[in-house]
């Protein structure tokens, strides 16, 4: 009748272990990438147009590293705001949606409509209300991110198990406590799974917001380097970009992982 | 069948008074009658026992009493006031059929659910009382263990300690020892009855097991289904503190013979499956 605890006598070795393991699969990954990259690009007569070299994106990123830092410092800013916004505007829409089905019925018509209208064609409203700036940034990034996040709230908050519900009202507990103490961390784990989904776009939504607002960022990097013919410049854009949203989606999941303490949620 | 703790308490004392309550569920086009014409007191600290076959709505009663569904027909009283109003009073412990444990809480923040709810002492305070019910059922060393790290016995037993936290005044257990091997039963049994002694609560126990009902309560409610209904009452009237002892005594026998009669000449239970 011990408390049956995970081996943890070998852990920081296991762990430094683990990690550069993960760490050579991530370069032997790269490698990969590089070589089938060269193989194609030198193996058949795609253009530079449609293809550049891998050296060649990597000098048009080494000469244009300025610029890129830059670049990729405004674009995360948008990312990041986004992201939080949308989220935050996600989980509390998801709020109200669950607390009654006729509010559900309500507002899913409204958000669907919004959901599905195309961001450009909306761009000149946004930019008029809120001007060519970072607000617009946040919004439209925001309104590409939110919806996997508020679809899985609703579910993660209707689906406490009903004797859970009853055991709340033995307890006498207001709708205030029911929502935080067991509709939320029940929700959790959904949250999570839409907030990953979240990670992975927001890039891609901060750069179509600049694209339609404003005049910077990696996104507009793209556009430029396009309209310029530097193909090596915008191929170094696109892989920070994928560098970057990667990096987000990781670390959303590590903290999904941590917050939601070591798979108690998974094993209910 | 009268009782001594009746004349004692005057005539006020019914902690539960269930009068010709009847329950319907709508299932699909199908409408169930789960319960009929259901009457039946509970005095004060009394322990009462529920027994029948699966089925005949036994944890549907109990719902009724706490007040988490309504009765189609008839009605419930809480000792003066409405389940409604006991409910809000938070009189109630109730010991689930399933454990419904929250699954990110560990086993003393489970306990101490019901205590935070009702804002009731200081964190600290909160977190001392759900350690001492914690080794009181015997899972002191599991105080920060997720549920999901528990067998099912032990789920069940952090759902009895979390009951208990609230010092309820009239605590309802749905089979709360079904999922437990024999001498493990036997010894939660011998501590409810010194629970039940200590806090002077009033308990009303659902169960199959005869034996449990015959060794924990002044007297047992013999229900059959189809629809479910009581057909019969038996008086244990067995010395109290009872101890394991009893389980060699002849009138303890004599007692769980009668009620196992009572429970199969009802016998409606296979008839109704087959019909
Ligand atoms: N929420 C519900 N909706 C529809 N029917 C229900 C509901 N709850 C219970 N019933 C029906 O009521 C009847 C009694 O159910 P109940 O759970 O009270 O039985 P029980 O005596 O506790 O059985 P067991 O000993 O197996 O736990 C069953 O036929 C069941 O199908
Ligand atoms: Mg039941």
């Amino acid at each position: 009748m011990l408390p049956s605890h995970e081996p943890s006598s070998s852990s920081s070795d296991g762990r430094l272990r683990k990690r550069l393991t993960s760490l050579t699969y991530g370069l032997l990954i790269i490698v990969g990438i590089v070589v089938v990259w060269s193989l194609v690009k030198y193996g058949s007569g795609v253009t530079n147009e449609a293809l550049p070299a891998p050296m060649e994106v990597a000098r048009a990123a080494w000469v244009n590293r300025g610029a890129l830092i830059a670049a990729t410092g405004i674009t995360l800013e948008g990312a990041l705001g986004g992201f939080f916004f949308g989220s935050v505007a996600a989980v509390g829409l998801a709020i109200v949606m669950a607390s009654s089905p006729t509010v559900s019925r309500t507002l899913m018509p409204i958000v669907l409509v919004i959901r599905t209208t195309p961001v450009i064609a909306i761009a000149p409203l946004l930019t008029l209300v809120l001007g060519n700036g970072i607000a617009t940034i946040f919004t439209v990034t925001a309104l590409i991110i939110f919806f996997p996040t508020m679809v899985n709230a609703v579910l993660g908050l209707q689906s406490v198990p009903p004797g859970v519900i009853e055991l709340m009202a033995i307890g006498n507990a207001s709708r205030r406590d029911v929502l935080w103490r067991v509709r939320l961390p029940n929700a959790l784990p959904f949250i999570f799974s839409g907030l990953q989904i979240g990670a992975s776009t927001c890039i891609l939504g901060a750069m179509v917001a600049e694209w339609i607002a404003t005049e910077s960022g990696l996104g507009y990097m793209i556009l430029q380097a396009g309209a310029e013919f530097d193909i090596g410049l915008l191929w170094a854009a696109v892989l920070v970009a994928g560098l970057a949203a990667f990096v987000i989606f990781m670390l959303t999941g590590w903290v999904a992982r941590r917050v939601t303490r070591e798979g108690a949620w998974d094993e209910a | 069948m009268e009782n001594a703790a009746e004349a004692s308490d005057g005539p006020t004392s019914a902690a539960v008074k269930v009068s010709g309550v009847g329950r319907t569920f709508r299932l699909g086009r199908r409408e169930l009658v789960a319960l009929q014409g259901i009457s039946f007191g509970v005095r004060d600290g009394e322990f009462v026992s529920i027994i029948g076959p699966s089925g005949c709505g036994k944890s549907t009663l109990l719902r009724l009493i706490a007040g988490l569904i309504a009765p189609s027909s008839g009605s419930i009283s809480i000792g003066e006031s409405t389940v409604r109003e006991a409910r809000a009073a938070r009189k109630f412990g109730f010991v689930f059929q399933e454990p419904t444990l929250l699954p990110w809480r560990s086993a003393l923040q489970n306990v101490t659910l019901l205590l935070e709810l009702a804002r009731r002492g200081s964190a600290a305070e909160r977190r001392a009382r759900g350690i001492e019910l914690l080794e009181l059922v015997g899972l002191g060393q599991f105080v920060d263990t997720p549920p999901a790290k528990l067998s099912g016995g032990m789920q069940r037993r952090v759902g009895i300690a979390r009951a208990l936290a609230v010092d309820p005044q009239i605590l309802l257990l749905d089979e709360p020892f079904g999922a437990l091997d024999e001498i493990t039963r036997q010894q939660m049994n011998v501590f409810l009855q010194s629970v039940w002694t200590a806090q002077r609560t009033t308990a009303l126990l659902v169960t199959h097991n005869v034996g449990e009902a015959v060794f924990l309560s002044d007297r047992v409610i013999v229900m059959s289904n189809g629809p479910g209904r009581i057909v019969g009452e038996l008086q244990i009237d067995l010395p109290r503190p009872r101890d394991l002892t009893l389980l060699q005594d002849q009138r303890y026998f004599a007692l769980a013979g009668q009620l196992t009669q009572m429970l199969f000449t009802s016998g409606v239970a296979l008839q109704s499956a087959y019909s």
